[in-house]
Protein backbone atom coordinates (compact mmCIF):
# COMPACT_ATOMS: atom_id res chain seq x y z
CA UNK A 1 0.00 0.00 0.00
CA UNK A 2 3.10 2.12 1.13
CA UNK A 3 4.79 1.26 -2.69
CA UNK A 4 1.44 2.44 -4.58
CA UNK A 5 1.30 5.69 -2.80
CA UNK A 6 4.44 6.19 -3.04
CA UNK A 7 3.99 5.42 -7.10
CA UNK A 8 1.07 7.54 -7.24
CA UNK A 9 2.71 10.69 -5.58
CA UNK A 10 5.82 10.67 -7.91
CA UNK A 11 3.75 10.32 -11.17
CA UNK A 12 1.79 13.44 -9.58
CA UNK A 13 4.65 14.78 -9.15
CA UNK A 14 6.48 14.20 -12.59
CA UNK A 15 3.62 15.10 -14.60
CA UNK A 16 2.79 18.48 -12.72
CA UNK A 17 6.53 19.31 -13.41
CA UNK A 18 6.63 18.41 -16.94
CA UNK A 19 3.04 20.22 -17.46
CA UNK A 20 4.89 23.27 -15.65
CA UNK A 21 7.99 23.65 -17.76
CA UNK A 22 5.64 22.53 -21.28
CA UNK A 23 3.73 26.00 -20.36
CA UNK A 24 6.60 28.07 -18.91
CA UNK A 25 8.42 27.09 -22.71
CA UNK A 26 5.33 26.96 -25.09
CA UNK A 27 3.07 29.28 -23.35
CA UNK A 28 -0.41 28.71 -22.38
CA UNK A 29 -2.82 26.27 -24.30
CA UNK A 30 -4.14 27.60 -27.75
CA UNK A 31 -7.81 28.18 -27.07
CA UNK A 32 -8.69 29.15 -30.69
CA UNK A 33 -11.13 27.43 -32.37
CA UNK A 34 -8.83 25.09 -34.62
CA UNK A 35 -10.64 26.08 -38.07
CA UNK A 36 -9.43 24.99 -42.00
CA UNK A 37 -11.85 26.38 -44.72
CA UNK A 38 -10.93 23.40 -46.34
CA UNK A 39 -12.62 20.92 -44.20
CA UNK A 40 -15.81 23.02 -43.75
CA UNK A 41 -18.91 22.05 -45.11
CA UNK A 42 -20.62 24.21 -47.58
CA UNK A 43 -21.95 28.03 -46.27
CA UNK A 44 -19.72 27.36 -43.41
CA UNK A 45 -16.98 29.95 -42.67
CA UNK A 46 -13.92 30.75 -40.46
CA UNK A 47 -13.55 33.68 -38.10
CA UNK A 48 -10.03 34.65 -39.69
CA UNK A 49 -11.76 34.29 -43.28
CA UNK A 50 -14.68 36.77 -42.26
CA UNK A 51 -11.88 39.11 -40.68
CA UNK A 52 -10.49 39.46 -44.06
CA UNK A 53 -13.50 40.80 -45.67
CA UNK A 54 -14.81 44.74 -45.50
CA UNK A 55 -16.61 45.37 -42.05
CA UNK A 56 -18.39 47.17 -43.90
CA UNK A 57 -19.71 44.45 -45.88
CA UNK A 58 -20.41 42.44 -43.10
CA UNK A 59 -23.99 42.04 -41.32
CA UNK A 60 -23.86 39.95 -38.44
CA UNK A 61 -26.47 37.80 -36.70
CA UNK A 62 -27.03 36.32 -33.65
CA UNK A 63 -29.12 32.98 -33.61
CA UNK A 64 -29.12 32.52 -29.84
CA UNK A 65 -32.24 32.94 -27.38
CA UNK A 66 -32.57 37.24 -26.87
CA UNK A 67 -31.12 37.51 -23.78
CA UNK A 68 -27.42 35.98 -24.67
CA UNK A 69 -27.69 38.79 -27.90
CA UNK A 70 -28.09 41.22 -25.02
CA UNK A 71 -26.12 39.85 -22.74
CA UNK A 72 -22.65 39.67 -25.53
CA UNK A 73 -23.55 39.45 -28.52
CA UNK A 74 -21.17 41.07 -31.55
CA UNK A 75 -21.72 44.85 -31.81
CA UNK A 76 -24.02 45.74 -34.38
CA UNK A 77 -25.63 42.53 -34.60
CA UNK A 78 -29.37 41.64 -35.31
CA UNK A 79 -31.00 38.85 -33.80
CA UNK A 80 -32.50 36.61 -35.69
CA UNK A 81 -33.46 33.38 -34.22
CA UNK A 82 -35.55 29.84 -34.06
CA UNK A 83 -37.17 30.75 -30.58
CA UNK A 84 -39.20 33.94 -31.35
CA UNK A 85 -41.80 35.21 -33.99
CA UNK A 86 -39.98 34.61 -37.64
CA UNK A 87 -42.13 37.23 -39.28
CA UNK A 88 -40.87 39.81 -37.10
CA UNK A 89 -37.53 39.00 -36.66
CA UNK A 90 -37.57 39.01 -40.60
CA UNK A 91 -38.81 41.68 -41.41
CA UNK A 92 -36.22 43.98 -39.38
CA UNK A 93 -33.62 41.84 -41.27
CA UNK A 94 -34.70 42.44 -44.46
CA UNK A 95 -34.88 46.27 -43.99
CA UNK A 96 -31.18 46.43 -41.88
CA UNK A 97 -29.82 44.21 -44.68
CA UNK A 98 -31.48 46.67 -47.50
CA UNK A 99 -30.35 50.00 -45.49
CA UNK A 100 -30.42 52.83 -47.53
CA UNK A 101 -30.39 50.81 -51.25
CA UNK A 102 -26.92 50.79 -51.54
CA UNK A 103 -26.27 47.13 -51.69
CA UNK A 104 -23.01 47.63 -49.60
CA UNK A 105 -23.91 44.98 -46.87
CA UNK A 106 -23.30 41.60 -48.85
CA UNK A 107 -22.46 39.34 -46.60
CA UNK A 108 -24.65 37.46 -43.65
CA UNK A 109 -22.26 35.53 -40.75
CA UNK A 110 -24.70 34.12 -38.92
CA UNK A 111 -23.54 32.44 -34.98
CA UNK A 112 -24.63 31.01 -32.12
CA UNK A 113 -23.32 28.85 -29.36
CA UNK A 114 -20.92 26.71 -31.01
CA UNK A 115 -20.26 24.75 -34.16
CA UNK A 116 -22.98 23.21 -35.70
CA UNK A 117 -25.94 24.82 -33.62
CA UNK A 118 -28.47 23.94 -35.39
CA UNK A 119 -30.33 27.83 -34.70
CA UNK A 120 -27.81 29.22 -36.98
CA UNK A 121 -27.72 26.18 -39.27
CA UNK A 122 -31.57 27.11 -39.72
CA UNK A 123 -31.14 30.76 -39.79
CA UNK A 124 -28.70 30.86 -42.63
CA UNK A 125 -30.95 28.36 -44.39
CA UNK A 126 -33.83 30.19 -44.36
CA UNK A 127 -32.67 33.78 -44.83
CA UNK A 128 -30.33 32.06 -48.05
CA UNK A 129 -33.62 30.47 -49.38
CA UNK A 130 -36.03 33.49 -49.07
CA UNK A 131 -34.45 36.82 -49.34
CA UNK A 132 -30.24 35.47 -50.37
CA UNK A 133 -30.68 36.52 -54.54
CA UNK A 134 -33.71 39.02 -53.91
CA UNK A 135 -31.46 41.04 -51.51
CA UNK A 136 -28.26 40.06 -52.88
CA UNK A 137 -26.65 38.62 -50.30
CA UNK A 138 -24.41 35.18 -49.52
CA UNK A 139 -25.13 33.83 -46.03
CA UNK A 140 -22.20 32.05 -43.87
CA UNK A 141 -22.54 30.10 -40.50
CA UNK A 142 -19.53 30.99 -38.56
CA UNK A 143 -17.45 27.90 -37.36
CA UNK A 144 -17.25 27.62 -33.82
CA UNK A 145 -19.59 30.43 -32.92
CA UNK A 146 -19.53 32.79 -29.87
CA UNK A 147 -16.70 30.28 -28.61
CA UNK A 148 -14.79 32.04 -31.86
CA UNK A 149 -15.21 35.38 -31.00
CA UNK A 150 -14.41 35.01 -27.82
CA UNK A 151 -11.50 33.06 -28.04
CA UNK A 152 -10.36 35.66 -30.63
CA UNK A 153 -10.53 38.27 -27.56
CA UNK A 154 -8.38 36.51 -25.01
CA UNK B 1 13.34 -2.90 -12.93
CA UNK B 2 10.16 -3.69 -11.37
CA UNK B 3 9.97 -0.48 -9.36
CA UNK B 4 10.20 0.87 -12.44
CA UNK B 5 7.23 -0.78 -14.33
CA UNK B 6 5.00 -0.84 -11.66
CA UNK B 7 3.94 2.81 -11.81
CA UNK B 8 3.84 2.55 -15.42
CA UNK B 9 1.49 -0.08 -15.89
CA UNK B 10 -1.01 1.89 -13.05
CA UNK B 11 -0.31 5.02 -15.68
CA UNK B 12 -1.49 2.82 -18.53
CA UNK B 13 -4.40 1.32 -16.47
CA UNK B 14 -5.76 4.71 -16.39
CA UNK B 15 -5.48 6.28 -19.17
CA UNK B 16 -7.05 2.91 -21.14
CA UNK B 17 -9.79 2.07 -19.73
CA UNK B 18 -12.38 -0.52 -20.84
CA UNK B 19 -15.09 0.57 -24.16
CA UNK B 20 -18.26 1.12 -22.77
CA UNK B 21 -21.45 1.97 -24.85
CA UNK B 22 -24.56 3.35 -24.53
CA UNK B 23 -26.48 1.81 -27.38
CA UNK B 24 -29.01 3.72 -29.17
CA UNK B 25 -31.65 2.14 -31.16
CA UNK B 26 -31.76 5.22 -33.37
CA UNK B 27 -29.91 8.91 -33.18
CA UNK B 28 -32.88 10.05 -35.90
CA UNK B 29 -35.94 10.64 -35.01
CA UNK B 30 -38.60 12.05 -37.66
CA UNK B 31 -41.85 13.32 -36.59
CA UNK B 32 -44.35 14.71 -39.22
CA UNK B 33 -46.47 17.05 -37.24
CA UNK B 34 -49.56 18.43 -37.64
CA UNK B 35 -50.79 21.87 -38.47
CA UNK B 36 -52.17 22.92 -34.40
CA UNK B 37 -48.65 21.21 -32.76
CA UNK B 38 -47.28 23.15 -30.53
CA UNK B 39 -45.00 20.88 -29.40
CA UNK B 40 -44.27 16.94 -30.38
CA UNK B 41 -42.10 14.28 -28.67
CA UNK B 42 -39.53 12.01 -29.35
CA UNK B 43 -37.80 8.95 -27.48
CA UNK B 44 -34.52 8.04 -28.16
CA UNK B 45 -33.94 4.30 -26.41
CA UNK B 46 -30.71 3.26 -24.87
CA UNK B 47 -29.28 0.37 -23.43
CA UNK B 48 -25.78 0.01 -22.00
CA UNK B 49 -23.42 -2.35 -22.71
CA UNK B 50 -19.76 -3.01 -22.36
CA UNK B 51 -19.70 -1.67 -18.89
CA UNK B 52 -21.67 1.02 -16.45
CA UNK B 53 -21.90 4.27 -17.49
CA UNK B 54 -22.46 7.48 -16.41
CA UNK B 55 -23.98 10.43 -17.89
CA UNK B 56 -21.99 13.59 -17.27
CA UNK B 57 -23.86 16.30 -19.01
CA UNK B 58 -27.19 16.69 -21.39
CA UNK B 59 -27.69 19.62 -24.08
CA UNK B 60 -30.64 20.68 -26.16
CA UNK B 61 -28.97 23.11 -28.14
CA UNK B 62 -31.86 25.30 -28.19
CA UNK B 63 -34.49 26.71 -25.92
CA UNK B 64 -37.54 25.41 -28.59
CA UNK B 65 -35.68 21.99 -27.01
CA UNK B 66 -36.35 20.11 -23.57
CA UNK B 67 -34.83 17.20 -23.09
CA UNK B 68 -34.78 14.56 -19.80
CA UNK B 69 -32.86 11.13 -19.30
CA UNK B 70 -36.13 8.28 -18.45
CA UNK B 71 -36.94 6.58 -16.00
CA UNK B 72 -35.88 8.68 -13.26
CA UNK B 73 -34.34 6.80 -9.64
CA UNK B 74 -36.53 5.79 -7.39
CA UNK B 75 -36.08 8.79 -5.26
CA UNK B 76 -37.10 11.15 -8.27
CA UNK B 77 -34.22 12.44 -8.95
CA UNK B 78 -32.35 12.30 -12.43
CA UNK B 79 -30.71 8.97 -13.07
CA UNK B 80 -26.92 9.84 -14.01
CA UNK B 81 -25.40 6.71 -13.51
CA UNK B 82 -26.45 3.18 -15.89
CA UNK B 83 -25.66 -0.68 -15.04
CA UNK B 84 -24.70 -2.66 -17.74
CA UNK B 85 -27.90 -4.12 -19.48
CA UNK B 86 -29.65 -1.43 -18.55
CA UNK B 87 -32.46 0.43 -20.93
CA UNK B 88 -33.56 3.83 -20.53
CA UNK B 89 -34.87 6.91 -22.59
CA UNK B 90 -34.14 10.24 -23.43
CA UNK B 91 -36.91 12.13 -23.89
CA UNK B 92 -37.63 15.16 -26.28
CA UNK B 93 -40.11 17.75 -26.30
CA UNK B 94 -39.70 20.78 -29.03
CA UNK B 95 -41.79 23.25 -29.04
CA UNK B 96 -42.88 23.59 -32.93
CA UNK B 97 -44.86 26.74 -32.59
CA UNK B 98 -42.62 28.93 -34.70
CA UNK B 99 -41.54 26.50 -36.77
CA UNK B 100 -42.39 25.69 -40.43
CA UNK B 101 -40.87 23.19 -43.08
CA UNK B 102 -38.53 20.69 -41.67
CA UNK B 103 -36.08 21.68 -39.13
CA UNK B 104 -33.10 19.59 -37.17
CA UNK B 105 -32.52 19.89 -33.41
CA UNK B 106 -29.99 17.93 -31.71
CA UNK B 107 -29.31 16.67 -28.23
CA UNK B 108 -25.51 16.71 -27.27
CA UNK B 109 -24.95 13.93 -24.77
CA UNK B 110 -21.72 13.76 -22.67
CA UNK B 111 -20.32 10.46 -20.98
CA UNK B 112 -17.65 10.52 -18.78
CA UNK B 113 -16.03 7.76 -20.50
CA UNK B 114 -16.60 9.05 -23.93
CA UNK B 115 -14.30 11.48 -26.06
CA UNK B 116 -16.95 12.93 -28.28
CA UNK B 117 -20.54 13.60 -27.93
CA UNK B 118 -23.28 11.39 -28.61
CA UNK B 119 -25.39 13.74 -30.82
CA UNK B 120 -29.27 13.16 -31.27
CA UNK B 121 -31.04 14.06 -33.58
CA UNK B 122 -35.05 14.81 -33.74
CA UNK B 123 -35.87 16.22 -36.92
CA UNK B 124 -39.85 17.83 -37.36
CA UNK B 125 -41.60 18.31 -40.63
CA UNK B 126 -44.13 20.77 -40.17
CA UNK B 127 -46.26 21.73 -42.58
CA UNK B 128 -47.53 24.43 -44.53
CA UNK B 129 -50.92 25.53 -44.85
CA UNK B 130 -50.28 28.25 -47.19
CA UNK B 131 -47.34 29.25 -48.95
CA UNK B 132 -46.13 32.18 -51.09
CA UNK B 133 -43.83 31.63 -53.28
CA UNK B 134 -41.76 33.19 -53.96
CA UNK B 135 -40.92 35.33 -50.71
CA UNK B 136 -39.58 38.47 -52.48
CA UNK B 137 -39.21 40.17 -56.03
CA UNK B 138 -36.51 42.39 -57.21
CA UNK B 139 -35.80 44.73 -59.53
CA UNK B 140 -32.45 46.07 -60.51
CA UNK B 141 -32.27 50.34 -60.53
CA UNK B 142 -32.74 51.51 -63.92
CA UNK B 143 -34.47 48.32 -65.45
CA UNK B 144 -37.86 47.88 -66.71
CA UNK B 145 -40.96 47.85 -64.45
CA UNK B 146 -42.33 44.25 -65.76
CA UNK B 147 -44.86 42.86 -63.50
CA UNK B 148 -43.87 40.10 -61.61
CA UNK B 149 -45.82 37.79 -59.74
CA UNK B 150 -46.14 36.07 -56.33
CA UNK B 151 -48.60 32.81 -55.86
CA UNK B 152 -50.32 32.18 -52.56
CA UNK B 153 -51.16 28.38 -52.29
CA UNK B 154 -52.95 26.57 -49.69
CA UNK B 155 -52.01 23.19 -48.69
CA UNK B 156 -54.79 22.52 -46.29
CA UNK B 157 -58.07 19.93 -46.27
CA UNK B 158 -60.01 23.19 -46.18
CA UNK B 159 -60.18 26.12 -47.74
CA UNK B 160 -57.97 29.40 -46.18
CA UNK B 161 -59.13 32.87 -47.33
CA UNK B 162 -58.04 36.17 -47.65
CA UNK B 163 -59.49 38.21 -45.12
CA UNK B 164 -57.18 41.43 -45.46
CA UNK B 165 -54.24 42.70 -47.76
CA UNK B 166 -51.66 45.73 -47.72
CA UNK B 167 -48.82 46.88 -48.97
CA UNK B 168 -46.68 50.08 -47.30
CA UNK B 169 -45.45 51.55 -50.77
CA UNK B 170 -46.99 53.01 -53.18
CA UNK B 171 -44.07 52.46 -55.69
CA UNK B 172 -45.48 49.11 -55.93
CA UNK B 173 -48.70 49.14 -56.67
CA UNK B 174 -50.41 45.24 -56.64
CA UNK B 175 -53.29 43.42 -58.70
CA UNK B 176 -54.74 40.32 -56.16
CA UNK B 177 -56.61 37.84 -58.22
CA UNK B 178 -58.81 35.03 -57.02
CA UNK B 179 -57.56 31.69 -59.13
CA UNK B 180 -59.79 29.44 -57.05
CA UNK B 181 -61.33 31.30 -53.57
CA UNK B 182 -59.34 30.04 -50.64
CA UNK B 183 -57.13 27.61 -52.57
CA UNK B 184 -55.13 29.49 -55.03
CA UNK B 185 -54.38 33.27 -55.75
CA UNK B 186 -52.22 35.46 -57.42
CA UNK B 187 -50.31 38.72 -56.62
CA UNK B 188 -49.10 41.21 -59.46
CA UNK B 189 -46.46 43.89 -59.14
CA UNK B 190 -45.17 46.55 -61.15
CA UNK B 191 -43.19 49.28 -60.17
CA UNK B 192 -44.34 52.63 -60.96
CA UNK B 193 -40.39 53.57 -61.07
CA UNK B 194 -37.01 51.78 -61.07
CA UNK B 195 -35.06 54.81 -61.18
CA UNK B 196 -33.79 54.89 -57.44
CA UNK B 197 -33.31 51.90 -54.41
CA UNK B 198 -36.79 51.40 -52.83
CA UNK B 199 -38.37 48.45 -50.86
CA UNK B 200 -42.19 47.49 -50.22
CA UNK B 201 -44.13 44.72 -48.12
CA UNK B 202 -46.98 43.34 -48.86
CA UNK B 203 -49.10 41.75 -46.40
CA UNK B 204 -51.93 38.91 -46.65
CA UNK B 205 -54.23 38.44 -43.60
CA UNK B 206 -56.01 34.80 -43.68
CA UNK B 207 -58.69 33.05 -42.36
CA UNK B 208 -56.58 30.00 -40.76
CA UNK B 209 -58.02 28.22 -37.85
CA UNK B 210 -54.05 27.53 -37.01
CA UNK B 211 -52.89 31.34 -36.21
CA UNK B 212 -49.32 31.03 -37.12
CA UNK B 213 -50.32 30.90 -41.05
CA UNK B 214 -52.80 33.70 -40.66
CA UNK B 215 -49.88 35.99 -41.68
CA UNK B 216 -48.35 35.73 -45.33
CA UNK B 217 -45.93 38.71 -46.22
CA UNK B 218 -43.86 39.22 -49.66
CA UNK B 219 -41.16 41.79 -50.07
CA UNK B 220 -40.40 44.19 -53.45
CA UNK B 221 -36.97 45.36 -54.38
CA UNK B 222 -35.64 47.78 -56.45
CA UNK B 223 -32.26 47.46 -55.80
CA UNK B 224 -28.66 48.13 -57.80
CA UNK B 225 -27.41 45.19 -60.02
CA UNK B 226 -24.34 43.28 -58.05
CA UNK B 227 -21.04 43.46 -59.80
CA UNK B 228 -21.14 39.25 -60.78
CA UNK B 229 -25.06 39.43 -61.49
CA UNK B 230 -23.93 42.28 -64.51
CA UNK B 231 -21.37 40.09 -65.66
CA UNK B 232 -23.52 36.98 -65.46
CA UNK B 233 -25.83 38.96 -68.13
CA UNK B 234 -22.76 39.64 -70.35
CA UNK B 235 -21.11 36.29 -70.15
CA UNK B 236 -24.97 34.59 -70.70
CA UNK B 237 -25.67 35.54 -74.15
CA UNK B 238 -21.46 34.04 -75.25
CA UNK B 239 -22.06 30.88 -73.65
CA UNK B 240 -24.97 30.64 -75.72
CA UNK B 241 -23.49 30.53 -78.92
Amino acid sequence: MKRLILSLAVITILSGAAAFVTWKIVGPPDRTVACDPQDLPVHHVCLSTVRGWNPEEILWVDARPRESWKEDGVAGSLLVNDQENWDDLEGQFVMTIFGDGSGIRNKVVVYCNQSGCSSSIYVADRLRERHGETLGFEVYVLHGGVKALKAENQ
Amino acid sequence: MKRLLYPLFLLASVLAPARAEMAFETKLIEIHASPDDKSVRGEFIFEIKGQDETIKDYDAKCTCLAARVEPLNPDRSEKLKWEIGEKGKIMAQFDVSNFRGTVDKAIELNLIDGDAPIVLTIRVHVPELVKMEPSSHKWDVGSSPDAKVFKITVNHTEPIKILSHSGNNPNFPYELKTIKEGWEYEITVKPKSTEGSGIGLLSFRMDCQFPRFNRNIAYVVVRPALADEKDSRVVAPKAGK
